[in-house]
Formats: C-alpha cells, structure tokens, sequence
C-alpha cells in the first residue's frame, strides 16, 4: 500500500481540521486567519495532486480506492473550485460568526467530494456519499431566513430519502454479488437474477444523483440556488456535482453492461430538457442559474451512460467536468459581485461602464451555451462523440436540441446587459471586488481551457 | 423455538408500532422490536451486532424518539382516523416490498416452506459454529483499524460534520435561551448568598 497515493486527501482532510482548530481559538475579528489556512493546505492538496495525476494508475487500500486519471481531475477540480468558492465567499461570511464553520465544512464536503470521485467499492460509496452531503445542510441553512431554512430542508430531506435508496441499492447489489468491491462486480454478478441487479443499481445511481442535482432529485437545486448565500449556493451547485458524476461513471462501468446504463441515459435526457424548459420562465437570476445547472447536469451524465462503451467516454466526462466547474463559478460569481441585482430586469443596461463585469457575465453565460471558443463548446462536442461512438447517437442529438433550446433564456439575460440605459449614479452601487477578481478569473479560465483543450485531452487520454 | 419467539414477538410488535394509540406506548414497542431483533441476532452468531443494536438503536436512536415524541406532544389518534383515505397507497407499497421479500424468499438457500429435508421446522445453518473461532470484535477490528483505517477516519469525519452542523443551525447566542456563566458560578461565595433568617448573611 503506498502512503502517498492518498496524500491530497489526506491533506484536504487536516486541512479542514486545521481550519476548524484555527477559528476555534483565534479572536473573532482575525477570522480570517482560518481562510488562510483553510487556502494553504488546498494549495499544498493542489499541488500533490498534480504531482500525482502525473503518475501511474493505482489502487489503495485493496482496491477499494482508485487514484487514476479520473480521481487526479477531480482532485484538481475540487481544490480549483473551492479557492475560487472561498474567495468568493469574503463580501457574505467576513464578520459572521459562523465564518470559520463555514470553511471547515466547505473543506469538509470538499473532502468527501474527492473520496467519492474515487471510490472503487460499494461501502466507501456510502461513507463518501454522507461526507459530502452532510455539510451542505449545513451551509445551505447557515444564512439566516425563511428562503433559506426552506432550502436547507427541503435538500436535507431529499438528501435522507435518496441516501437511504443508496444504502437499499448497495445491499441488494451486495446479497447477490458477496462482496462490494466494483474490481470483481462484474464476475460475481454473472449469475445473479437480473432483475434483482437492476434494481438494486437503479436504486445505487439514484442515490448519487441527488448529489448531482439532477432528475428525479432535483427539486432542492433551485432552491439552494435562492434562498442561500451565493458562496454557498456556488459550492452546493458545483462541486459535489463533480464527484457524484464520476462517481455514476465508475458504477455504470462496473455494473455488467446494459445494467444501469439505459437508466442513466433516460435521466440525463429528462434532465437537460426538464432544466431547460424550467428556466425558459424564470425572473430571477439565482433561479435560472440553479435550473441551468439541472440542465447541465443532463449533458455531463451523458458520457457517463456511454461508460465502458466508448473510450472517449472519460476524456470527454473530465473536459466537461473541468469546463463546467469554472464557467458556473463564474456566473455565480457574478451575480455574488452586484447581489442587488435580484431579478434579471434590474440588469439592463448593468454593462455600462463596467467592462469587466459585463465581459464576465457574457463569456460566462455564453460558456454555460457552449459558444466557440468556451471550453463547453469543446465538452458538447466530446461527449456528442462519445454518444454516438457507443452507439447511442439519440443522446447526442438530444444535446444538440437542448443546447439550442437553451439559447433563449441565457441571451434572454446577458443581451439587455449592453442595452443603451441611463442608470442613475445612486441606485448603481459598486460590485464587491472579491467576487468581481473571481469572476474574471473563471471567465478567462473558461477561455483558456478552451484554447488549449487539445493540450488537456493528450493528457486525459494517454494513461 | 427461540426462533419462532423471538421472530413473532418482533412482528407484533412493529404491527403495534403503527397501531398503537399512545405515541409513547408506540415508541416502547419501537424498542421491543429492537430487543427481539437483537435476540435474532445472537442466533444468527453475530454477537457484537447484537450487542450495538442494544447499545446504539435502543440506547440512541430509541431514546431520541422518546425525547421527540415527548417534547412535541404529537398526537396519533388523529392520525389514525384517516386510515382508510391512505389504504390504496399503502397498501400498493406493502404489496410492493412482499413481492420482493419473495425474491429473496422461495430459493434453495432459504425455502419457504420446508422442504423434504426436513418437515419439522424451519432450519438454517450457523456458519458462525463451522469456522475457526475469532470473535466478531475481533474480525472487525482486525480489518478495520488496520487495513481500512482511513475509511474508518472518514466515517468519524462524518459525524464531525454532523455535529458542527447541528451548532451551526441552532446556537443562537442572542436570542433568550437559558444559559449559564460558569466563571460566574464558580465565584460564588455562599457566605454571602445564603442568608440565615431575619435577613442577616
């Protein structure tokens, strides 16, 4: 077993304690010290993990933990997004005092998010699925209010209800299958009557796809969106979406063929065209970023439904991963820089001189289509690819369709944003400079990931 | 024997759970359920099992039941008048999980009815009797503290999550809750407290 295959999970696991301790015992006006901490220790997971990713394909722990190229991504990806959460969330969280709880559980959930990304068995699933759920009911409910206590229970009760069918699922696959490792699933599930193995992966998948937000449990998406902080709805929206989806690829993968991904291909399906339909009407802009995010949510379980049918399945599922983490964090992180702005009429004519924040919300918005040259341009086209090399060529042009029936209401937002208005200098404030630097930073990240996909799918696809 | 015991006590009693109309006396079966169950489990040869199913679901889960039920006065009777209105749904689901109870039921491994085998009861073999000795406990711990202790790491961060979140949503510093100063208390000096009569210290 070699210690250091585990080393970044291990390292966002003490950060999180560090943080935790940190704001514990230093005084309430230098919280910020834990925020430092709290970037330091994901710098550090950061760079191991990229060490790592470098490295060969292994297993730890008696193959219950994979650390391949998929775990070496989201690892990435996490560590990014949460930087990028963190340093969004200062206007909100500085001067609560809640404010060191609020990275610990952040670095927490992230900590499950990864584990959950790489586990390779049935158990670890179950433990990972709780580590990454359990924090965002508290983030969700940590701002004060009647929208947000609504959306931290409504995600905490379809939370319990869809752990609970991942557990049923784990122990039906289990009692046909005698053991959980997903290695030898598919040889000990050889025999086992079909129906039962269905059953107990559909029930498996569902369960992870709450944590994905996607159909049927996504009723707590748009809400969180709302009613919560925008740092907490950006992490809840983001990142637990990243481990959960791959988490679903590994399983489909595993699972004898045929098994679980039909399921997953119908629900991706369901997602994308009931989060696109749903944001056609929205007025406000959290709520259609929340929906988008449904509809997104559909397009990255697609390779995921093509998994071990095609082998541009993981590359395409990691591009996408690696594209939709920062062009959502973007348009969060707008709508975080002027949160006055709380219907998407009051953003008319907002792009007047403000160049920055108008050109993040475009490239964003238009990042969240899959405009050329976005890097979700070059993830729609790869998991189209991906579809159709499995031979499922239906969902490749179910994509097609939803990305055009998405145009309406991501134009809908950012056109009027450059309309010729006359805004009076007392009711336009000044956009928080966190969140504003953030935004910027995504958009161009989205830009740049674009320009250089080539580079990042040699890398995905050699190992 | 023990067995058809044990199992029909445990079946009454989840019955009385939804039947009952005191919600406390529907909590006390609740742990009835729990006790016969964990006598199963000892015949099964778990005996650690049984002995955390006493411990956490009795001691914990059963407890915070009873603490629920008696701090929000809920009333069941009401419940009960509408039991017709819900009969077809429930009793779909019903009819659901018998069917895959026969999925599991009805095979070689567990028949359901007894088999030539035997006519006189129902028989089921103890694994735990056939096997070189270790105890459960030791099982366990044998794998899970050293070749899986980092899941194990993961599970108590789990319940770390929970309990900063549980502080996270309800401590309210400034709304008026009953709390003590300990500094204060502990500077108390009884002399000067507590008075003797007429109002002298």
């Amino acid at each position: 077993m070699n210690p250091y295959a585990m080393l970044p999970e291990g390292l966002l696991f003490v950060g999180a304690l560090a943080t935790l301790a940190t704001g514990s015992f230093v005084p309430r006006r230098r919280q910020a010290l834990s925020r430092a901490v709290a970037l330091a220790f994901l710098a550090l997971a950061g760079v191991t993990a990229g060490v790592g990713l470098a490295g060969p394909a292994t297993s730890s722990f008696d193959a219950t933990y994979a650390v391949d190229t998929a775990t070496g991504v989201v690892r990435l990806l996490v560590v990014v997004g949460t930087v990028l959460v963190l340093l969004l969330a200062v206007p909100e969280v500085r001067g609560n005092p809640r404010e060191s709880e609020f990275y610990a559980l952040v670095m927490l959930a992230s900590t499950g998010t990864v584990v959950l990304a790489g586990a390779a068995d049935l158990l670890v699933l179950i433990a990972a699925f709780f580590l990454a759920s359990i924090p965002l009911y508290a983030l969700i409910g940590m701002a004060r209010g009647p929208a947000a206590a609504e959306a931290a229970v409504k995600t905490y009760l379809l939370g319990a209800l869809f752990g609970i069918l991942l557990m049923l699922g784990v122990t039906l696959v289990y009692g046909v299958a005698g053991g959980t490792g997903y290695a030898s699933l598919a040889d000990r599930l050889e025999g086992a009557p079909p129906t039962v193995v269905a059953a107990g992966g559909a029930l498996v998948v569902l369960g992870l796809l709450f944590k994905a937000g996607a159909v049927p449990a996504h009723f707590w998406v748009p809400d969180a969106a709302e009613g919560t902080w925008v740092a907490a709805a950006t992490y809840a929206t983001t990142i637990p979406k990243v481990g959960a989806v791959v988490a679903v690829y590994r399983l489909v993968d595993a699972l004898p063929g045929g098994t679980a991904g039909p399921l997953v291909a119908v629900l991706a399906v369901a997602s994308m065209t009931l989060g696109n339909l749903a944001a056609l009407s929205q007025e406000g802009p959290r709520r259609l970023l929340g929906w988008s995010t449904v509809s997104q949510v559909g397009y990255l379980l697609v390779p995921a439904a093509a998994a071990g049918r095609s082998d541009l399945a993981l590359p395409a599922l990691l591009v996408y991963l690696a594209a939709y983490v920062v062009t959502n964090t973007a348009a969060f992180a707008v709508v975080a820089a002027v949160p006055w702005r709380g219907r998407l009429a009051d953003y008319r004519g907002a792009g007047r001189g403000r160049p920055v924040l108008a050109g993040s919300l475009l490239v964003a918005l238009l990042g969240l289509l899959g405009t050329p040259p976005t890097a979700v341009f070059v993830a729609k086209v790869a998991v189209s690819a991906a579809a159709w090399d499995a031979g499922s060529a239906w969902l490749a042009v179910a994509v097609l369709l939803n990305t055009v029936l998405s145009l309406a209401y991501y134009l809908r937002w950012v056109a009027p944003v450059f309309a010729r208005v006359q805004v009076s200098t007392e009711e336009d404030g000044v956009a928080n400079r966190g969140p504003l630097a953030v935004a910027a930073v995504s958009a161009a990240a989205s830009v740049a990931v674009g320009l250089l996909a080539g580079v990042l799918w040699s890398v995905l696809v050699a190992p | 024997m023990i067995l058809s015991v044990l199992s029909s006590f445990a079946l009454v009693s989840g019955l009385m759970v939804v039947r009952a109309k005191n919600p406390v006396h529907s909590v006390l079966f609740f742990i009835l359920v729990f006790c016969n169950t964990s006598g199963l489990l000892i015949l099964l040869g778990l005996d650690f099992f049984a002995m955390i199913f006493l411990v956490v679901y009795i001691g914990a889960i059963a407890v915070l039941f009873l603490f629920v039920v008696m701090m929000f006065n809920i009333q069941i009777a009401e419940i009960h008048e509408e039991v017709l209105r819900y009969l077809p749904v429930s009793g779909i689901i019903g009819l659901i999980f018998w069917w895959e109870m026969f999925f599991i039921l009805d095979n070689e491994t567990i028949p359901l009815l007894p088999t030539h085998r035997n006519t006189t009861s129902l028989r089921y073999m103890v694994y735990a009797e056939k096997v070189q000795s270790w105890t459960n406990l030791e099982t366990l711990g044998n794998l899970l503290y050293t070749h899986y202790f980092v899941w194990f790491l993961v599970s108590s961060l789990i319940l770390l999550v929970a309990m900063i979140g549980a502080i996270v949503l309800t401590m309210h510093r400034t709304t008026r809750v009953k709390r003590q100063d300990i500094f204060r208390k502990n500077a108390l000096d009884s002399r000067r407290i507590i008075m003797k009569e007429g109002g002298r210290p």
